[in-house]
């Protein structure tokens, strides 16, 4: 299968390839733990990130980009499992995929100059603002507030297990702009986090997913200009819905990029380390199969970024990718975990961490359940 | 009422008054000393010893109470001090004083010994259930398992020792060093333990490990019930949606299905009998539904199932702990 899943890389790709395993090797693994430790990144990687090129890879160089295509992004986040962390990626991926994309695809030129172009070079750090403590996968009934007074915007509410909340410079924030329940009065507002009256009311303490930041974030008579209106007001539902594709194809790509690196780890180790090598050749067949579901998930997700490239969305096929990946993922390294036994209880062994990360794929973003009812809906058998 | 409920009654009030633990608690060293005396100066650890009690079904009931009413490494903590230690005690054959002097010390909770859990014939001594204190001690089994093992007692960490930090059993790590070119100094010869006694204890063992994933199960069930009937989504409680219904349900089978198995197997354990086979197949079976229903538990939660504040994560945690080491 080696061959097929290499045919969609260039020597171009290849060479990014190269580039970013060798800045996850000496700019992220070394520091990795300590960041695991201390909850997120130094600000710095960032910035170097960007001004590497990285966060903007599929987007065209007039807006600041890289000026690539999506299996450059597919690499990023391939590679960057390498760091044996999905905390940091999990980050780098809200920048890259989630908070930015609309703003590029909404925004008006001063909200993409001002922040989406600032985002990819490294500058700005982004956060997407969708969950409430009250409303997660009813995205349609959320209640943070915003209405219009003398020419500003006025929020009101709060939002919770926003990544990259208590760092991030402006968040994409889905917001209620006509008291109306359902979709209907949903609106994009991009809101800075310096703004008198946004509190970081908690740090989240999770149970993966460690290095990156998690936040409870509440807004009180929020002041924020009304030219931050991102996309058209009442139309922010169909705006986030499009959001949510991006974020699940991305996810989908993630959860691929860990479950490969396990195996490859395991490999490794098996090939280094006498206790591993026995494990490993009692489990050769299961192992085998891991891998074969593996390179199938990872074909069929370049199938789709494919069809993406060329405009395409399916939710269905874009949700089936999710769900399919996220719980192949965790599946592979509780696998692992559990074939390696008292061999994997060191804590941050990168088979006891990406089993504790990797179980978060399977919730955020939309959970298994919501993807299931997404897909079955699409089955249209009414 | 049988003595063995108004035991299990008292316990229970013992430990839900004493032994209450938040998601904050830090099990340590003086916080488990604190309880196990408490409970040796009520005699909970003297009963163990009574000739006419029965004592798989206490040691069932102890565990279950123990895990299901504070943090699991508490709970073994206590059970292998007081289960067992014990039984490695009571199987050493010969008289020894240095024997009956540490059983008496560990039933009033004076001396804490670490016991070997797994992989007596890998390079490695492992102990699983350490706090990490100077003044604990620990098993050495010699290595013919085929002739049974010489058993010493030794009180100080041989050099090049590791504890290793993980990621459950909050409170606990793991010790252990290199059996090769081990230097043990001072340690006392207690006795010989059988092939025969070691298969008591390690059933015994595996006795508790099944208790305890039951314990756990029933603990995670019961904060999915709780959440799931207090949140609402898309105008309903969640409970309300039949996917969340069948998971619970199917979830609460397998509980069930081990819970009523365990308790026909302690049962037979009680009249006598050896229960190797039995034991490790329903082991097997209790933790895959462990794994299964801690999981699916976290997932109804969404993402509150991920954060440290909810207790779901740290059943799944430690539940994977118990299997890793367990199995
Ligand atoms: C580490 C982490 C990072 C996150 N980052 C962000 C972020 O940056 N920005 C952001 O906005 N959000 C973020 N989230 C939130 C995430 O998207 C939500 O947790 C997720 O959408 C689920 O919502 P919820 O937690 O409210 O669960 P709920 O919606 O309350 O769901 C609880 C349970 O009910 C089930 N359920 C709900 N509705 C139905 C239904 N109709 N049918 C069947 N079952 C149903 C769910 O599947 C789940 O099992 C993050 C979450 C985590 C854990």
């Amino acid at each position: 299968m080696k061959d097929v899943l290499n045919s969609y890389f260039s020597q171009e790709h290849e060479r990014l390839r190269e580039e970013i395993r060798v800045f996850v090797a000496q700019c992220i693994s070394p520091f990795i733990n300590d960041w695991e430790e201390k909850g997120c990144a130094p600000k710095e990687v960032l910035r170097e990130m960007g001004k590497r090129g990285f966060l903007g890879l599929r987007y065209p160089k007039e807006v600041g980009g890289y000026g690539g295509d999506y299996f450059m992004n597919i690499i990023l986040m391939e590679e960057l499992a390498r760091c044996g962390a999905g905390g940091f990626p999990l980050g780098i991926a809200v920048q890259t995929d989630m908070a930015n994309p609309p703003i590029l695809q909404f925004g008006t030129p001063a909200q993409i100059a001002n922040y989406f172009t600032k985002a990819i070079q490294g500058e700005k750090l982004g956060a997407i603002g969708i969950t409430e403590p009250d409303h997660g996968s009813d995205v349609a009934s959320i209640k943070t507030r915003g209405v219009k007074k003398n020419g500003k915007w006025v929020i009101n509410g709060s939002k919770t297990f926003i990544t990259n909340g208590p760092s991030a410079d402006y968040i994409v924030l889905v917001t209620r702009t006509n008291p109306g329940p359902g979709f209907k009065g949903v609106s994009l507002i991009i809101v800075d986090l310096d703004s008198p009256g946004v509190t970081v009311s908690k740090k989240l303490n999770k149970l993966g997913m460690c290095s990156s930041d998690t936040a409870l974030l509440t807004f009180e008579d929020v002041e924020v200009p009304e030219e931050n209106l991102l996309g058209q007001e009442g139309k922010g539902f169909y705006e986030i819905m499009w959001e949510l594709q991006g974020e699940r194809l991305i996810g989908a790509a993630g959860a691929m990029g860990y479950a490969g690196y396990l195996l490859e780890r395991w490999d490794e180790l098996a090939r280094e380390d006498p206790a591993w090598k026995s494990i490993a050749e009692k489990a050769a067949q299961e192992i085998k199969q891991l891998k074969a579901r593996v390179e199938t998930a990872k074909l069929f997700n370049y199938g789709l970024v494919k069809k993406f490239i060329h405009g395409q969305y399916d939710t269905q096929l874009v949700s089936i990718a999710k769900y399919y990946c996220a719980r192949l993922a965790y599946q592979v390294a509780e696998q692992l975990l559990l074939l390696a036994g008292p061999l994997g209880v060191k804590k941050d062994n990168p088979f006891e961490r990406i089993w504790r990360d990797s179980r978060v794929y399977r919730i955020g973003g939309g959970t298994d359940e919501i993807m299931l009812e997404v897909i079955a809906k699409d089955l249209n058998l009414a | 009422m049988s003595e063995a409920s108004i035991y299990q009654e008292t316990l229970e009030r013992f430990v839900k008054s004493e032994m209450q633990l938040t998601e904050q608690t830090e099990i340590s060293w003086d916080y488990f000393q604190s309880a196990y005396k408490k409970l040796a100066e009520l005699g909970f650890t003297e009963v163990i010893r009574l000739e006419e009690v029965d004592k798989p079904l206490l040691l069932k009931n102890m565990a279950q109470i123990f895990t299901k009413s504070s943090h699991l490494s508490l709970a073994l903590a206590i059970l292998w001090q007081l289960a067992v230690n014990l039984t490695v005690l009571d199987e050493l054959e010969g008289f020894s004083e240095a024997k009956d002097r540490l059983a008496a010390s560990i039933v009033k909770g004076e001396t804490y010994v670490n016991w070997p859990w797994h992989n007596l014939s890998s390079g490695d001594r492992i102990y699983p259930l350490s706090f990490c204190s100077p003044d604990e001690k620990y098993f050495i089994l010699d290595r013919d398992e085929d002739k049974g093992f010489r058993v010493f007692l030794q009180s100080t960490l041989p050099e090049g020792s590791q504890s290793v930090e993980r990621f459950g059993w909050s409170g606990l790590k793991e010790i252990r060093w290199a059996r090769e070119g081990e230097q043990l100094q001072g340690s006392i010869y207690l006795g010989k333990l059988s092939k025969q006694g070691f298969q008591t204890v390690q059933d015994l063992e595996r006795f508790l490990t099944i208790a305890c994933a039951l314990g756990l199960m029933d603990m995670t069930l019961k904060a999915g019930y709780k959440f799931v009937k207090e949140r609402t989504q898309f105008g309903q409680k969640i409970w309300d949606f039949q996917v969340i219904k069948h998971y619970l349900a199917d979830a609460y089978s397998k509980y069930q299905a081990v819970s009523i198995a365990f308790a026909e197997l302690t049962e037979y354990f009680s009249r006598g009998n050896k229960i190797t086979g039995e034991g490790k197949a329903i082991q097997q079976v209790g933790f895959d539904y462990l794994q299964q229903v801690t999981d699916i538990t976290l997932q109804v939660h969404g993402g509150s199932g991920y954060m440290r504040e909810y207790p779901v994560q740290r059943f799944w945690r430690d539940g994977m702990l118990l299997i890793l080491y367990g199995k």
